[in-house]
């Protein structure tokens, strides 16, 4: 692990909900993200994993925790350093047809972060926004549009180049494909495999897609319900996923080569609710394995074998 | 297999104030009794459009059918003078699930009454054996029974596609037509609710035209495929032909651009450009700007569905050249 870049360590966001208890958005996850790689985050709706991204970011505060970036917490930072850290690290929002203010212009909204980091005015200003519009190959004729004048992928485009302005080293991706089509959605992913092929960024990649993360990411975080569940690279992760929530997850995706006669894992009923959960394993009122142990202890995250692969189950054999 | 609905040379268009937006231009398809067909394509391409003329729903002033006929068991849905029969087909014989289980059920009744009206209006059942049946209708789609006095917002959204689901079938219809069913949906409850939607099938026999944008759940669900493309299909086959052997540049290159969970990848290939605004479609072929086989008779001309084989047809004037040279 020579090239950390960002290290989470027990990171912890609650939410008071009136009336009706503590909501655990993210219960004391741990993972880590190495210079110049990607890691996908993957789950269902719920789990959490937007939160990770907005705490990461400083969109959210956290409850608890620490959020290592090059060594230093960046909780425990003043106002000046955090803004000074914004550089360091941008987000592309999932819908980008709200990410981007509707009352100005592409040139505007790509000015924006340079003009508040107090990094460009002028000629420099308009020299660095045609740099980063010729990264991400974005039309300078579109600089003078409004957002409505383009279409999703178009607006896709201009929220990377905007995170693309400060000259970041981690970019969070929270759903970036999910709003397009297939097509489309193919050439913002070759997008942002170029980008981070020839600028050396690291992307923290949130989808619930797991075929678009299994292409684009090296290594791969599965959350549920607040929890990380299991942490691998992802060849080996789809060659031998641990979890059974994970197991299940990889035969719900449907694919084309899949057949219509494979045996299927389905789960039974729903994601239970974040407020107040119960002890034991987050997973266990949807799991075909659960023994008495899981409704009752929690299961930690351990690494199994000797393998970069790591998961929290009491059911999976670590000897 | 005995023909269930035959749709002939449909066009639809809709006329707004920006001008007329051509949404189905010349489709011809026709599902069979016990088929499930899925009927693939992006954004815009015509696929809800092409499900609501089925139903006569399409949406009032705008929504015009211009040309064609829809039959169902030889009975043509859009002509004037069966629009009574209509009332009776849909709901009875021909059902449909929508996209978005929120919008699409009504939210101040409960889902009781609101399954409960479709056996009082279709089948002339008293309030209380109504209530009866959607109660054991309920249990078939896996919610209990006691939750029939419970309104929408109460259940999560595989629930609420679940009641959907429970509201179409009480009639035991001949087609069931979904509409991106499971779209709004987590990958575990999709895989629920497919599994419901197979099972209830082969209990009711009844067709299926699966409408969506996602190539995997066609093929694990579907017999036979159509793929639309600016209100047109331009291939349509089995399963097997048209993901194992697809024949257009387009359904090519929409597996191409496809991150597949199962496949070893490189680089995706994506479609260059957009499809064409229905409002100024081209003069030839629709996907000849963005075809990377597309001559000079492409932009010039309409091509017409091609036979390939058995079950297998597909509309491009460079058929030949496109499939010699294999899948890449």
């Amino acid at each position: 692990m020579a090239n950390l870049l960002l290290e989470v360590k027990n990171l912890r966001k609650y939410f008071e909900v009136k009336g009706r208890g503590t909501l655990h958005a993210v219960d004391d996850i741990s993972f880590s993200i190495e210079k110049g790689e990607t890691v996908g985050l993957v789950g269902e709706s719920g789990c959490g994993k937007t939160t990770v991204g907005n705490l990461l970011v400083g969109l959210l505060q956290a409850t608890s925790g620490e959020i290592q970036y090059s060594g230093r917490n960046i909780l425990e930072l003043d106002k000046r350093e955090r803004k000074e850290l914004c550089r360091k690290m941008q987000i592309v929002f999932q819908d980008p047809y709200s990410s981007l203010n509707p009352q100005k212009t592409i040139h505007d909204i790509l000015s924006e972060p340079l003009l508040v980091q107090k990094i460009a005015k002028g000629a420099a200003l308009e020299k660095k926004i045609q740099e980063v519009c010729s990264q991400t190959n974005l039309s300078l004729e579109l600089l003078s549009k409004y957002p409505h004048e383009l279409d999703g992928g178009k607006r896709q485009m201009v929220g990377i180049t905007r995170a693309l302005t400060l000259d970041p080293e981690l970019i969070v991706c929270d759903e970036p494909v999910s709003a397009l089509d297939v097509s489309i959605q193919a050439q913002i992913i070759n997008l942002l495999m170029d980008l981070q092929r020839s600028m050396g960024l690291t992307y923290l990649f949130i989808s619930h897609d797991l075929s678009v993360v299994k292409h684009i990411s090296r290594r791969i975080i599965v959350m549920y319900l607040g929890r990380i569940m299991e942490v691998s690279e992802t060849d080996e992760f789809f060659e031998n996923p641990l979890h059974p929530y994970s197991k299940a997850l990889l035969s719900a995706v449907p694919s084309i080569l899949k057949g219509k006669n494979i045996e299927r894992i389905i789960l039974e009923g729903d994601v239970p609710s974040p407020i107040d959960p119960a002890p034991g394993c987050r997973f266990c009122n949807r799991c075909w394995m659960v023994l008495d142990k899981c409704r009752k202890e929690e299961p930690p995250l351990r690494r199994f074998r000797n393998l970069n692969h790591s998961v929290a189950c009491h059911r999976v054999d670590f000897a | 297999m005995e023909d269930l609905l035959k749709i002939k040379d449909l066009f639809v268009e809709y006329r707004t104030m920006d001008g007329v937006s051509k949404a189905v231009n010349g489709v011809n398809l026709t599902i069979h009794r016990g088929e499930s067909m899925g009927l693939v394509g992006e954004t815009g391409a015509g696929k809800t459009t092409l499900a609501l003329s089925v139903l006569g729903l399409l949406p009032k002033r705008a929504g015009h059918v211009v040309n064609g006929t829809i039959e169902y068991n030889d009975l043509d849905l859009l002509r004037k003078e069966n629009w009574a029969a209509l009332q009776k087909i849909r709901g009875e014989k021909i059902a449909m699930i929508f996209q978005n289980p929120l919008t699409s059920l009504n939210p101040v009744f409960t889902i009781g009454e609101q399954i409960a009206m479709v056996y009082i209006q279709h089948q002339n059942l008293s309030k209380k054996a109504a209530f009866q049946k959607a109660g054991e209708m309920l249990e078939i789609v896996g919610i209990p029974a006691y939750r029939i006095q419970d309104y929408p917002h109460q259940f999560s959204g595989g629930m609420r596609q679940r009641v959907g689901i429970a509201a179409a079938l009480v009639c035991n219809p001949d087609l069931l037509i979904a509409d991106e069913p499971t779209t709004a949906l987590d990958v575990t409850i999709q895989a629920q609710v497919l599994e419901l939607m197979r099972n209830l099938q082969d209990r009711y026999k009844m067709s299926l035209m699966m409408i969506t944008h996602n190539l995997g759940i066609v093929a694990g669900m579907c017999e036979t495929v159509a793929v639309m493309y600016s209100g047109k299909i331009i291939e349509y086959g089995t399963i097997e032909n048209v993901f194992r052997n697809p024949a257009h540049p387009y359904t090519r290159g929409l597996i191409n651009s496809l991150p597949d969970i199962k496949a070893k990848q490189g680089r995706l290939k994506p479609i260059e450009g957009m499809m064409p605004s229905p409002m100024h479609l081209p003069l030839g072929c629709e996907f000849a700007p963005r075809c990377p086989w597309s001559t000079e008779i492409c932009l010039k001309q309409k091509p017409v569905m091609d036979n390939l084989g058995e079950k297998h047809q597909a509309a491009c004037h460079n058929l030949a050249t496109v499939n010699l040279k294999g899948l890449g």
